[in-house]
């Protein structure tokens, strides 16, 4: 005899400063928000508190995507696409998910945010990304 | 400055239990509304919940012996910081009671829920009587809590 089920586990995930403007800007105002580190001129998204190459606490915060560019993804057994994003004017990818199935997917496929009706403050205020209609945004 | 964020997060853990042959037994009765014990021939112990092997004389139990639904409880404490139902996987509502029920019949204590939540109506030695819900599975919330004798 096999039981099978599954626990609910409810938690709050504290967001910290800086998460926290990153995801309440999301919320409110629709824009993705990066850190530019003064030293290294990286720009870190999701927005940071220091910059975790260098440990710069001197970050300026931009403005980067809502378009972007697809490096990587792959498809999981119940047909949801995970993606790595390059956000225009980002330096490293953003792991969310890709909205059209996979159908158009390729390395450099050109690809644009699409934010939630309801938002909640959370990183699903971006409902995922899908292919940018007529190239770069 | 923004204030402070808490993103409220929810997921599924999901699991997989192999019970053994005599729980798959118990259970079985459940479905029946009958509760069994497991019973030692060396020291006469009855077991419910079930076991395969007699803690005192480490000897295989095949002895069953029919447990009455009734009982008495041997501790028991209300709940207000609920954990998750094991079963349902669903956070309890409290307060809640939940006791230690030695049934009529079996010389263990079960664990289980009491409908009585209020201290000053319970106590040790309290006679309590098993609510089974309408539809029978065959798992141990057949046996929705147990009720105060009065």
């Amino acid at each position: 005899m096999i039981r099978e089920s599954a626990i609910r586990i409810p938690f709050r995930y504290a967001a910290g400063a800086a998460g926290s403007r990153f995801l309440a800007a999301l919320r409110d105002q629709q824009r993705i928000l990066g850190a530019r580190c003064a030293a290294c001129a990286r720009v870190l998204v999701p927005l940071r508190a220091f910059c975790p190459v260098c440990g710069s606490e001197t970050l300026d915060t931009v403005e980067v995507g809502p378009g972007g560019t697809l490096q990587t993804w792959t498809t999981r057994a119940d047909g949801t696409v995970f993606a790595v994003i390059l956000l225009d004017g980002a330096s490293s990818g953003l792991v969310h998910r890709l909205l059209d199935g996979g159908e158009e997917a390729c390395c450099g496929l050109r690809v644009r945010a699409r934010f939630a009706t309801e938002r909640r403050g959370g990183i699903l205020d971006i409902a995922g990304f899908e292919p940018a209609q007529g190239g770069a945004t | 400055m923004s204030e402070p964020l808490l993103v409220p997060i929810e997921m599924d853990q999901s699991w997989r239990y192999a019970a053994t042959a005599a729980m798959a037994r118990f259970c079985a009765g459940l479905k029946e509304r009958r509760l069994e014990a497991l019973r030692c021939d060396g020291c006469g112990k009855r077991y419910l919940p079930p076991r395969p092997v007699c803690g005192n004389c480490h000897l295989a139990l095949r002895d069953w012996v029919a447990v009455r639904d009734e009982g008495r409880l041997a501790a028991w404490t209300v709940v207000h910081v609920p954990i998750l139902d094991p079963r349902s996987g669903r956070m309890r509502e409290a307060p809640y009671g939940m006791g230690l029920i030695r049934l009529d019949g079996a010389d263990t204590t079960l664990n289980h829920y009491l409908a009585e939540q209020n201290p000053a109506r319970l106590a040790i030695g309290l006679g309590v009587r098993a609510v089974w819900r309408e539809q029978l599975v065959g798992a141990i919330d057949d046996i929705l809590h147990f009720e105060v004798l009065r």
